[in-house]
């Protein structure tokens, strides 16, 4: 299960682990700003638009983990045998990201430093049924812990209960994650968001961005030069990149016709945010040209044969990703929802502000800090040794 | 909401309100709403228009509608947000609130607010400690021209009964989302 030989913290402090180190230290400044000044006079966020890049960054944290957990369950849940070798590594990351997207999580919700998040443990019960936020915080428990027991089994190697864990793990995964997109699609108040797509695009989303992010661990773990299994996964790894990405294009195109016709209140002024008004750099630049059509392009052109192109359009998709992301927290509340009443529509404004900034630097630190410290201690690589 | 004891009711009459926004600043008396956040728990908006080529200014104000079927409840986690049964009330449990700010996103009437001083989200309860001792809520109260008015809909001789009698229109606002909000606007003028 862990690595044979000793190490010392020395081992563990490493170069891979010091910025990731001083990307956590980084997020002190919001948490020190939080703590003298409040969250309100921390945060770029307000009455208007009250979630802003820490929930961004939680929704894009959880988009990564579930999609990993998805996509490495290939191998040893559905049997895809080339997906074997990055099973580990995957559930690892989608453990580092989950983490990550719950720190972020943390410092949005309200009194970090008097642990308001707690009640929710204490107020579990009775059940809300109808709370998505209860209910993505009941699926995502269920999944960390079925993918930790995932984890563990395959460090020791019991397959069975690797694939009966990755399984439930996937369940939940999804579960969790169609709640995250419920959340959104059964607002009432933000018709920019209602509709039931939403479940369907985050899962999507989410296979994407897994999918990326595992091309970045094949990148640095694989060796594509000498082993051809390694080749091979690195190209279907590619290709499911560029048939997500068309899949993700197909869902973008309809929901901006969708959210144009019929000229609906409030969802009509949110689409034109998107296309040309304050949100359409990151739409059309970061979203669309980064995010989708550079990567697909770049795909396409090297017909899947480069791995250093497939990684290069797999950070792109992750930058997509996440200002996809961006995209539809703001969108969707860039509208008052009292523009209803009137003839002329505002936009309110959001930037980020530095203590934002910080927990979300913070939070990419914990992700990475978690997944560097695994790798130095368990054995991460495919189990054939 | 069935069996309720009472049913408070909110009536603006909309030919009334002059915008002098008296209601705005006896709210922030009664609930030391900080400055610069008058706006907080009731506001009056102008809503500016144009007919017959003539500007034309309505008042419109606004404030929690108490919804029968309301969506802040249902989506919070905890259920610190809940409609009380033998009123209709809607109120916030400020020691199980968690901060998640669903209520203040899912609340079509942007009635909602995080208090950061009391670590949780807070609304317009129509003054429930006044009402509850009898009086009226406190922008009831000031409102010069008789705009805003509360009372018991259970009761056919209370104010609010006889004005949704009387109007000449009875509205509420985007009762087209279901919530069933317990705020009525009317006008009664011919």
């Amino acid at each position: 299960m862990l690595r044979g030989e000793s190490i010392s913290l020395g081992d563990l402090l490493n170069t891979k682990v010091i910025i990731p180190l001083i990307m956590v230290i980084i997020s002190f400044y919001g948490m020190i700003h939080v703590l003298f000044y409040g969250q309100e006079a921390s945060y770029g966020v307000s009455r208007d638009l009250p979630w802003g890049l820490l929930i961004i960054t939680y929704t894009t944290m959880v988009v990564s983990s579930t999609g990993l957990c998805l996509i490495s369950s290939m191998g040893h849940v559905w049997g895809f045998k080339n997906f074997e070798q990055i099973g580990k590594r995957a559930v690892w990351l989608a453990i580092s990201t989950l983490m990550g997207g719950f720190f972020a999580i943390f410092w949005d919700l309200g009194a970090p430093f008097n642990l308001h998040a707690l009640r929710l443990l204490l107020y579990y019960f009775p059940p809300k049924f109808s709370s998505p936020i209860w209910g993505m915080a009941t699926f995502y428990s269920l999944y960390l812990l079925f993918i930790a027991v995932e984890f563990v089994s395959l460090l020791t190697k019991k397959w069975k209960f690797a694939m009966i864990f990755g399984l439930l793990a996937f369940l939940a995964g999804v579960a969790a994650h169609s709640n995250l997109g419920w959340l959104y699609g059964t607002n009432i108040a933000r018709p920019e968001w209602r509709g039931p797509f939403f479940p369907i695009d985050f899962i999507l989303s989410a296979l994407l961005s897994g999918t990326a992010l595992i091309v970045w661990l094949h990148f640095f773990g694989g060796n594509m030069k000498k082993d051809e299994k390694s080749m091979r996964l690195m190209k279907n790894l590619g290709r499911l990149m560029a048939l997500f990405i068309g899949a993700m294009v197909f869902f973008e195109i309809w929901k901006t016709i969708s959210g144009l016709s019929g000229h609906i209140p409030i969802e009509y002024e949110s689409t034109i945010a998107l296309i040309s008004g304050p949100l359409s750099f990151n739409f059309w630049f970061f979203e669309i040209i980064i995010g989708y059509l550079l990567p697909f392009i770049l795909l396409f052109a090297t017909r899947f044969d480069s791995p250093k192109i497939i990684f290069l359009a797999s950070i792109l998709v992750v930058i997509g990703i996440f200002f996809n992301k961006y995209d539809i927290v703001i969108s969707g509340q860039i509208v008052p929802v009292l523009a209803a009443y009137y003839h002329h529509v505002s936009y309110i404004r959001y930037l980020p502000s530095l203590s934002e900034l910080s927990i979300f630097v913070g939070a990419l630190g914990v992700a990475s800090i978690i997944y560097f410290i695994g790798e130095k201690l368990f054995y991460l690589g495919e189990n054939n040794e | 909401m069935k069996n309720k004891e009472k049913r408070y009711g909110f009536v603006v009459v909309l030919d009334r309100c002059i915008g002098c926004m008296a209601c705005v600043a006896a709210c922030n008396t009664e609930w030391r709403i900080p400055m610069e956040k008058e706006d907080w728990r009731t506001n009056v908006l102008a809503i500016e228009d144009h007919i017959n080529g003539s500007p034309k200014v309505t008042y419109l104000p606004v404030l929690c509608n108490q919804c029968d079927n309301p969506p802040c409840v249902e989506v919070c986690p905890t259920g610190a947000s809940y409609k009380r049964e033998k009123d209709g009330i809607v109120l916030v449990d400020t020691d199980m609130c968690i901060g998640c700010k669903a209520c203040m996103i899912a609340c079509p009437y942007d009635a909602r607010y995080y208090n950061e001083a009391i670590g949780a989200v807070d609304k317009c309860t129509w003054c429930l400690p006044r009402t509850s001792n009898g009086l009226k809520p406190a922008c009831v109260s000031t409102c010069v021209g008789e705009a805003r008015n509360f009372g018991d809909l259970n009761d056919p001789d209370s104010k609010v009964s006889k004005l949704l009698r009387d109007a000449t229109k009875v509205w509420r606002l985007q009762e087209e989302k279901g919530t069933k909000p317990e705020v009525s606007y009317i006008t009664i003028n011919k």
